[in-house]
């Protein structure tokens, strides 16, 4: 009676368990068939979609060279290393080359290809003969012609990434030389087209190396593993890492050819790190290990690009060439044993000398001029496409300018804070700061821009977005308004030798009253208006803005490039107003060019990865002003730093023809200089960023960094000085009287006129028999005799 | 007799008539002499006749007022080569410069515009005062089509080659180009007008003119 219930109860527990290993077989398959079909997808999806992300690059201006120019082979050097140019004590081999000869004063470069915007440049072998820091001459090596101008490729500034910087360029497998392919298998997966995606036999021969070493020495992952880890997954050592990495790489291998996997795998190992950028892919590892393309890779450097797959740090030979050299070995001698290569050829491999290297890391040494042009590419690309489409971003950046730049103002603002204790104890809650912007006259590019004192802390660019009072250097504007219209009423023109009454006065405006003061309320008389100028007298000025009217004022300024809003009240003639240092430094640019205006141009072209043109901005231009009157204004802007406030620059050494003003605010907030030579304009703020009482002069704060600056920017470009258009006629002036000088006048200045403006009567406080004849200066009708007695 | 008086009278009216169709042909003969005399210097109808009026206070304003008749004077040589002007005492920049606007207008020359701007705008940067540099970028953005740019361009260019006939001309001829192609007729022909004047040789001036006549004349005769 008791045996048929268990007999029962034993079948019905088989049939059960039968039944639920049937199910849990069942639902195994379903599940690993939808998780294989869930890896297929995704690994699909990774092969057959956008697989990578290609940054987009900054590139800097181009650098050109010409005979005659000034150029030392040190700064030469410095720019051929930041290129990743090699050099060679040898002949030219290969593009990237380069060697100094001193014997011979002679350097020879074999020029990089390039991928410019409107063309493929194709690198050819150059010799530049140097004559005392000179360019002598410069010739095509291989042509033997004589060429007039040479454009050195631009310098990458940095690239605009996500988290990672991964530099990698695609190549399809024709590209990659067999021989790399072959290194490649013979050290990292030598049956790879024999296994499918797993090689039992590479893992058991690992498995048993690892168990007699008594450690994990060898890995029995094959190359389609290695490369799912890197697409997909981590690096760390788990078993379902494991798991999954083997089924994905089953999944990949039952789906795509061998060769299609292999291409990917030579696009997407990690191979080194320069600086930011990690290495990715034989191509981009060739040119940054050799400098060469694929094709021109020797047996030996390319075992060695086979052997830095393992651990491109550890074997890199930047870090050491022994060690390195062991490596490469290593991978000639699998090639041997596996009969990719014969004998002869392996031996002389072995004999190739690796030759300690360094190179120079890609750092974003303009990070605020990158920030500005992040924002200008902002309006037309978005950041996904920035960051992954890969495109290149040519740009009117001058690095060797911006590094000037930045250690002007640095050392600048480092001195100021030495010398005046006050601005470190302000600087406890509000540390001292300032910024720089330089552009290029002609033509609005911006060739340096620093937006403050140090980006990791402070990442605001003052350049373009403090907004501050301009104080004096907004003065200007009111004697060009002045020059172009004369007085509100008609009565009267302006010249340079015009002469204003600088004493307290009162400004009634609309019903309200307006006292200007001078600094340290010294007041001069009688003064003419260059005078004025130079010693910048807000009193004389704010009556040249009240008798031209602060309405032609603001035009003015308006014409010459301002941009922000300007309100009408007297008090815009002391630049009470506020604006950026890059709105000042277009104003300031339209005199330096003449009276032509231009647009800031930083961003150049934006090509994509097929080089297809984006988006290209050119040269603007307009003519604002008459080039008579711009250059009235910079002959008169030239005596700020001759004699005026800005005269420390001469002092500090900086003898260049130029023009410029000083400017502080009545509160002594901010110091600005903006100063110019013909071909380089260059303004400076310096301040604090909570409005902190700075207690300094624009000729205190801003004209020590500004001069620091140009004196070492324009050391060895040609001088250059502004010259006067037609219809501009010089005469002698005497600045007491504003009138012609004559013989017996002490003091003489050279001044500017329109010709037909230029009949000056002779200077009646000073007489002389052989001068007589002339007109009154204008802005005075007779000369006043108390004038005399001074 | 009355039908002999009748012939007479007859004959006479028909001598009279014949005298006066003889003074009239004669006139007309003087008139057309006069006419191949002058006809070098294109005539051109009425401007008023263009369908876009003349903006006020333009130069146009100033074509329609009776003017001086001008001198003809002899075409001027060709300055066109800018290497040309090359001595042993030019200025390295400015050597490089000159030689880079050259290779700028042989990229013009083969139809490469907006490498030809790359270019010039190199030039620029390296000699601002470089004066042929301001045209040849006018001619750039004229080939590219920014017509207001190019007249911007010339404004400078005209600026800084004041004093030298041919240039000028060659910037007044291009200002004429840019005028014909943004509509305002008028001021293309007062700009080929002024051309004409500094150098008769202009090609571009009076070959502007010519197709101007006919542009002109056609919406005329609807």
């Amino acid at each position: 009676m008791r045996r048929r219930p268990r007999k029962k109860s034993r079948f019905t527990f088989l049939k059960f368990s039968v039944f639920f290993l049937v199910l849990l077989a069942t639902c195994g398959i379903v599940l690993g068939f939808w998780y294989m079909r869930f890896l297929e997808e995704v690994v699909t999806a990774k092969f057959e979609g956008r697989v990578w992300k290609f940054p987009s690059k900054i590139y800097s201006d181009t650098f050109l060279m010409y005979p005659g120019m000034k150029l030392r082979s040190e700064e030469l050097e410095a720019k051929l290393l930041r290129l990743g140019y090699r050099e060679t004590d040898s002949k030219l081999q290969f593009s990237g080359d380069y060697r100094f000869s001193k014997k011979e004063n002679l350097v020879e470069i074999y020029l990089h290809n390039f991928q410019y915007p409107l063309e493929q440049f194709k690198g050819y072998p150059v010799r530049l003969l140097l004559r005392s820091d000179t360019i002598a001459t410069i010739k095509n090596k291989q042509s033997g012609k004589e060429i007039f101008s040479l454009e050195l490729e631009p310098e990458l500034v940095t690239g605009l990434y996500d988290r990672v910087w991964e530099e990698r360029r695609l190549v399809t497998l024709d590209e990659v030389p067999p021989l790399l392919v072959r290194a490649v298998l013979a050290i990292e997966d030598e049956r790879f087209y024999h296994h499918w995606g797993i090689d039992p036999i590479s893992i058991l021969r690992a498995f048993m190396a690892n168990v007699r070493k008594g450690g994990i020495v060898q890995g029995g992952s094959t190359l389609t593993q290695q490369l799912m880890k890197n697409f997909f997954l981590g690096s760390e050592q788990t078993i379902e890492r494991k798991v999954k990495e083997a089924l994905m790489a089953l999944v990949v291998e039952w789906k795509y050819s061998k060769d299609e996997i292999l291409e990917n795998y030579l696009n997407e190992i990690y191979l080194g790190q320069k600086g930011a950028q990690g290495i990715f892919g034989v191509w981009e590892a060739s040119q940054f290990y050799f400098g060469k393309e694929l094709s021109q890779l020797t047996v030996g450097e390319m075992a060695l690009l086979a052997g830095l797959i393992k651990a491109p740090n550890r074997y890199s030979p930047y870090r050491s060439v022994k060690t390195a050299a062991s490596r490469r070995n290593i991978v000639l001698g699998k090639m041997f044993e596996d009969g990719f290569i014969p004998r002869r050829q392996y031996e002389r491999a072995l004999k190739e000398v690796l030759r300690p290297r360094e190179f120079v890391k890609v750092v974003n040494n303009a990070p605020f001029y990158v920030d500005f042009l992040r924002k200008e590419l902002a309006e037309n690309y978005s950041r996904q496409v920035l960051e992954a489409e890969g495109l290149k971003i040519f740009t009117s950046l001058d690095l060797q300018l911006q590094g000037l730049a930045e250690k002007a103002l640095s050392n600048g603002l480092k001195q100021l804070e030495e010398r005046y204790p006050h601005l470190l104890e302000a600087g406890k809650k509000d540390r001292l700061e300032g910024a720089i912007v330089v552009i290029k006259p002609q033509t609005g590019e911006i060739k340096a821009m620093v937006g403050g004192r140090d980006y990791q802390k402070s990442q605001f660019n003052r350049v373009v977005q403090a907004r501050r009072q301009p104080g004096s250097i907004f003065k200007p504007f009111v004697y060009l308004a002045a020059l172009i219209y004369g007085s509100e009423d008609g009565a009267r023109r302006f010249t340079p030798a015009s002469l204003v009454e600088d004493s307290p006065f009162t400004w009634n405006y609309e019903g309200q009253e307006w006292m200007p003061e001078n600094y340290n309320d010294k007041y001069y008389g009688l003064v003419t208006f260059r005078h004025a100028l130079e010693k910048s007298l807000n009193s004389a000025t704010a009556r040249i803005a009240s008798e031209v009217g602060i309405k032609k004022v603001r035009d003015v300024a308006y014409r010459l490039g301002l941009q922000g809003p300007l309100p009408l009240l007297p008090s815009l003639a002391l630049g009470a107003v506020e604006v950026t240092p890059l709105e000042m430094a277009r104003a300031f640019s339209t005199l330096a060019n003449g009276g032509v205006r231009t647009n800031p141009l930083a961003v150049k072209q934006v090509i994509d990865q097929r080089s297809q043109i984006l988006e290209k901005r050119n040269v603007r231009v307009k003519k604002v002003i008459t080039p008579q009157v711009a250059f009235m204004m910079n002959h008169m802007l030239k005596g700020v730093l001759d004699r005026g406030t800005g005269r420390g620059a001469r002092r500090r050494g900086f003898n260049r023809p130029a023009a410029g003003k000083t400017g502080t605010t009545n509160d002594t907030r901010d110091a600005w200089f903006a100063g110019y030579t013909p071909d380089l304009l260059a303004v400076v703020w310096v301040g604090f960023d909570r409005q902190s009482e700075l207690g300094l002069t624009g000729a205190q704060a801003a004209l020590p960094i500004w001069t620091e600056f140009m004196k070492q920017a324009t050391a060895g470009s040609p001088l250059t000085d502004f010259n006067p258009p037609p219809g501009i006629e010089f005469i002698d002036v005497d600045p007491l009287s504003g009138y012609r000088a004559t013989p017996n006048c002490p003091r003489v200045v050279r001044e500017a006129f329109f010709k037909s403006e230029a009949l000056l009567a002779f200077c009646p406080l000073h007489p002389s028999p052989v001068a007589v004849g002339g007109t009154a200066p204008s802005g005075i009708s007779s000369w006043p005799l108390s004038h005399t007695a001074r | 007799m009355g039908t002999r008086r009748e012939q007479l009278a007859g004959a006479l009216r028909t001598e009279v008539f014949c005298w006066k169709v003889l003074k009239v042909l004669v006139l007309f003969l003087v008139l057309a002499i006069i006419q191949a005399c002058t006809s070098r210097r294109p005539n051109l109808p009425a401007l008023s006749r263009s369908r876009i009026p003349p903006r006020a206070g333009s130069e146009s304003a100033q074509t329609q007022r009776p003017r001086a008749k001008p001198k003809i004077r002899a075409p001027l040589p060709d300055e066109n080569s800018l290497v040309a002007k090359l001595t042993h005492r030019t200025p390295p920049h400015r050597a490089a410069s000159l030689r880079l606007t050259e290779e700028g207008k042989r990229l013009l020359e083969s139809g490469q515009y907006d490498k030809a701007l790359a270019r010039l705008e190199k030039t620029l940067a390296i000699d601002s005062t470089n004066p042929y540099v301001y045209y040849y970028l006018a001619k750039a953005h004229y080939h590219v089509g920014h017509h207001q740019e190019s007249l911007n361009f010339l404004e400078v260019a005209e600026s800084v080659l004041s004093g030298q006939p041919y240039w000028l001309a060659e910037v007044y001829s291009l200002k004429g180009e840019n005028f014909r192609a943004l509509g305002f007729l008028n001021l293309a022909v007062s700009n080929f007008n002024k051309a004409l004047q500094l150098n008769p040789g202009n090609q571009v001036a009076s070959n502007g003119l010519t197709r101007l006549r006919r542009e002109i004349k056609v919406p005329s005769l609807r």
